[in-house]
Formats: structure tokens, sequence, C-alpha cells
């Protein structure tokens, strides 16, 4: 197995063209968190966003052959999950969540220490509504940008976009965030 | 807080343990093009979920407890099941003796 640990994701794509499917087991097991992760925050729900990840590997699995290397592997990853991602969100049209508004009357009612307001679940269900609020372009930019650790290169490859447009709307995802938690930052 | 610092406070949440199982299912349904039933006698007799009671069993006793799954759920008879063995991350398609 140490063979497959080793192995660049580039190396492991050839094997499984070759037909080793230890090879794409193993490029599963590396991206299965990172990808449903990403899927999840950008459709708000857990169960489905596990789906997804399924067909995106399905999908993987299906058309890897098409693979030519022009794009980092990563990159070409999450580009067909966030395709199915945004297809979802086309049928279903809004993200999954409960009113932000009332998250944060929770919040503020509480009374809560800043130590204990961070470390609270409702806080972190509040950044994620409030990320999910967020347009699905904008959302897809900042989540790939902070969560994934995205270069802007790299976002404007999956968003098939300039990197300037994808600057502008991480700058405009922070904006708004920064109103929507102005209660609790700086 | 910086606003960078409280975006991280959403930890990534860990993926379902058997995420890989599943699709390798679905992957095995579409390639032998066959019905989930006969899947899912491979996974219910250990193969796929790696029981280790299961795995240390002679293979003539998976073989008949997938076939006795097989029928159970199909209500008829089977000639062949595929299983996929998590250990050597084979398909093998077994038939009735």
């Amino acid at each position: 197995m140490d063979k497959y640990r080793l192995a660049s994701d580039d190396e492991l794509v050839r094997c499984f063209v070759n037909s080793d499917i230890k090879a794409f087991e193993t490029i599963v097991l590396k991206y299965q968190k990172p990808i449903i992760n990403f899927i999840y925050r950008i459709i708000g729900n857990f169960q489905e966003a596990e789906d997804i990840a399924q067909e995106a590997f399905m999908k993987l699995y299906c058309s890897a052959y098409t693979y030519e290397g022009h794009s980092s592997f990563t990159t070409w990853l999450f580009k067909i999950a966030s395709n199915l991602s945004c297809d979802r969100l086309r049928v279903r049209s809004h993200w999954d969540c409960v009113p932000i508004d009332a998250i944060r009357d929770g919040l503020q009612g509480k009374l809560l220490s800043p130590q204990e307001l961070v470390e609270s679940s409702e806080l972190t269900q509040f950044i994620e509504t409030a990320i999910g609020r967020l347009a699905i372009q904008q959302r897809q930019a900042l989540v790939l940008r902070e969560y994934c650790g995205f270069s802007y290169t790299e976002i404007a490859e999956v968003a098939d976009c300039s990197v300037t447009a994808i600057k502008s709307r991480i700058h405009k995802a922070k904006q708004k965030l920064r109103k929507e938690l102005s209660f609790i930052l700086d | 807080m910086k606003l960078s610092q409280l975006i991280k406070l959403s930890k990534d949440r860990e993926a379902p343990p058997d995420f890989a199982q599943k699709l390798m299912v679905r992957i095995l349904q579409q390639e032998h093009e066959i019905t989930t039933t006969q899947v899912v006698a491979g996974v219910q007799v250990g193969w796929i979920m790696g029981v280790a009671s299961i795995l240390s069993s002679p293979a003539s006793a998976k073989t008949k407890m997938a076939f006795t799954y097989a029928d159970h759920i199909n209500s008829g008879t089977h000639l062949e099941v595929v299983c996929y063995n998590a250990n050597t991350s084979e398909y093998s398609k077994i038939s009735r003796k």
C-alpha cells in the first residue's frame, strides 16, 4: 500500500487508467473528506453532500482517462464536484438553512463571554448559515480559498473565470460576512 | 476576533466510514450491470464490511452465506453472486455448486 500512499495524484490517475482499482481507492480515501466538506459548504446539507460526492467520484471513475494534466488533478476533481453542486442548487434554488436572525437572536440572548461564544455550536451554525446566504459564486470562491486553501489561480480554474473576478468575488463575500458577523468581530 | 479566524471556527466533518465502500458497490453495479440485492449479498456476508469472523471463515461458508442472503432478499434462486473483497479490493463472481 506504501506504493500508493507515496504516489502523486497524477501517478495514481495513470495507474487507475491502466485498470489499477487500488489507485482509484487511494484517490477516494485521500479526497473524500475535503470533497464532502466542500460540497456541504456549498449546498448546506451533509447527507446530500455525501450523495453528490459519490456522483463526483463516479464521474471521476468514468472519465479519468480524459484527464490530460493541463490543470492540477485537485483542481479538476473540485471542478467536477463544484459543477454537480451548482446543478443541485439550481434544482432546489436555496441553501438548506434555518433563518439567520433566529440564530443571532439566540446567541445574543445568551449573554455568553467571548470565550464561551467562540466555543458554542450556535456560533459555528451562524457562520455556516452566513456563508450559505452568500451568492453561489461568492460562496464557491470563499470556500475554496478559506477552507480548501486554493490559490486565486486554482479557484479561477475551478470557476472558469479570471483571477480578477475571483478576487472581486472573495472581497464582496468577506464584506457581506463582516456585516453579518459584526456583532462579534473586532 | 478577525474574520478569517471566525470562519475557521467551522471545522471539517469526517467522511462517513463506509463512504468508499458504498462507492465501490455503485461502481460494481455499473460495471457488472447487476442488481443491488446481488451486490448487497456481498456486503452482508462481510466481504465489504470486513467483519473479521466472516473473513476468517472458510470460502465455502462465505459462498453459502452469500447465496442464502441473495436468495432470501430476492425471493428467488441465484446461480451467481458478485462480491467485493475489501481486503484485496477485488471483485469475484461466485457460482452456486
